[in-house]
C-alpha cells in the first residue's frame, strides 16, 4: 500500500482546540504527508500543525465564509504544481475531529486499489441514525438537488471527507470558495467522467464540531445561498 | 400578447445564459438556482397575468401590471444580474491572487 505517496489536505480556520490531535490520529494511521491548508485564522492553527511536522499553507486572510471550498482549492492546487509525479492519493478530512482516522485511510485504500478516481466518505450510508435530524433533512434536498443539476446520485452531498485519485487531482480545479465547493466537485467529476465511489463513514460529533456548525445555522445559510447568495465572503 | 412573446424569448436567452454560466462554473449551484427561480417567476407571470391579480388580492392591493413597470423590473433584474457576475467575477480574482500568493509563500520558505 503506497501510503507514502497519500497526502491528506487539512482546511482550517481557527482550529487550535483539535488540529493537533487530528494531525496526531493521522500519523498514527501511517499518514505521514499532511498539507494543513489555514484559511487566515486569527488563531495558533498554523503554529500547531507546524509543531507536529504538517506541511503548512496560510492564506493572508480568511476566503472562504461559511465553507472550506478556499482552503481545499489551494490545497489542491500546491500538490499538483510541486508533488503531482509523486502522488497516487489526496484525501480531504475536517479539521474539527468529526472524521475518523481509520476512514481517512479506508478512503485512502479505495483510491490506492484503483477502485475508483473519487470517493466520498458517507456519514448516512450505514450510520443515518448518528447524524441529527435538521441535518439529516438538510443534506437530503442537497442530494435531491445535486441528483437533478448535477446527475450524480449521493447519499451525502456535503460530506468532507473525500478521496482523489492522482487522475482526480489532476482535472480538479476549484473555484468556489465556500460550502458549494462541495456541489462543483461532483461537477466536475461527472464532466470529466471520473469513477465515483461511496464508503460508509462513521461521523464523531463532540460538542466542539457541533458547536462549529449549528445545525440552525447551516440549514439557514443553504437557504440564504439559494435565496440571496453569499453576502459575506 | 407581444409583450408576452418578448417576455418569453428574454426569459429563454437569459436562462440559457444562467445555465451556460453554471456549465462553465462562473455560477455556483445555489445560485443557479436563484436565478432559475427567478426567471420562471417571471415567464409564469407573463404568462399568467392573473397570478399578480391573485397575489394583489392576497395582499389586498389593488393594481393591475403596466406594461412600462414590467419592462423596467425584468430590466433591473437582468442589471442585478450582470452586476452580480462582475462581482462574482472581481471575487474569484482576488482569492485566486491570495491563494498563489500562499502557495508560492510556502515554496520559497522551502527553499
Amino acid at each position: 500500500m503506497e501510503l507514502s505517496k497519500t497526502w491528506v489536505i487539512i482546511p482550517a480556520y481557527n482550529e487550535e482546540t483539535t488540529i493537533g490531535q487530528v494531525i496526531d490520529g493521522l500519523l498514527k494511521e501511517g499518514l505521514a504527508n499532511i498539507l494543513v491548508v489555514d484559511d487566515g485564522s486569527a488563531d495558533r492553527t498554523a503554529e500547531i500543525a507546524r509543531q507536529k511536522s504538517a506541511t503548512v499553507i496560510s492564506h493572508l486572510v480568511n476566503l472562504g465564509t461559511g465553507g472550506a471550498g478556499a482552503a481545499t482549492a489551494t490545497g489542491l492546487d500546491f500538490l499538483r504544481d510541486t508533488q503531482l509525479s509523486n502522488i497516487s492519493a489526496v484525501i480531504t478530512c475536517d479539521a474539527d475531529g468529526q472524521h475518523s482516522a481509520a476512514d481517512v485511510r479506508s478512503a485512502a485504500e479505495v483510491i490506492l486499489n484503483k477502485e475508483a478516481d473519487l470517493v466520498i466518505g458517507s456519514r448516512i450510508l450505514e450510520n443515518k441514525q448518528q447524524m441529527p435530524f435538521v441535518r439529516l433533512v438538510g443534506n437530503l434536498l442537497l442530494n435531491i438537488l445535486t441528483r437533478f443539476f448535477v446527475g450524480i446520485k449521493t447519499s451525502d452531498s456535503q460530506s468532507g471527507l473525500r478521496a482523489l485519485s492522482k487522475k482526480a487531482l489532476t482535472v480538479m480545479q476549484l473555484r468556489s470558495n465556500g460550502v458549494e465547493f462541495l456541489t462543483e466537485m461532483f461537477q466536475i467529476a461527472k464532466q470529466e467522467r471520473l469513477i465515483y465511489k461511496e464508503i460508509p463513514i462513521q461521523t464523531i460529533y463532540t460538542d466542539y464540531s457541533l458547536t462549529k456548525v449549528r445545525d440552525l445555522t447551516y440549514v439557514l445559510n443553504v437557504i440564504r445561498f439559494m435565496i440571496v447568495g453569499r453576502s459575506t465572503s | 400578447m407581444i409583450l408576452k412573446i418578448l417576455i418569453s424569448v428574454f426569459t429563454v436567452i437569459v436562462l440559457s445564459q444562467v445555465y451556460s454560466n453554471f456549465r462553465q462554473r462562473k455560477l455556483n449551484f445555489f445560485w443557479f438556482i436563484f436565478w432559475c427561480s427567478v426567471w420562471i417567476s417571471v415567464e409564469a407571470v407573463a404568462l399568467y397575468p392573473k397570478l399578480t391579480v391573485s397575489f394583489a388580492k392576497l395582499l389586498n392591493i389593488e393594481f393591475g401590471i403596466n406594461a412600462v413597470v414590467s419592462f423596467s423590473v425584468i430590466t433591473l433584474f437582468y442589471l442585478v444580474f450582470y452586476l452580480y457576475l462582475k462581482i462574482e467575477e472581481q471575487k474569484r480574482k482576488m482569492s485566486e491572487y491570495i491563494r498563489k500568493q500562499a502557495i508560492r509563500e510556502n515554496i520559497k520558505q522551502n527553499k
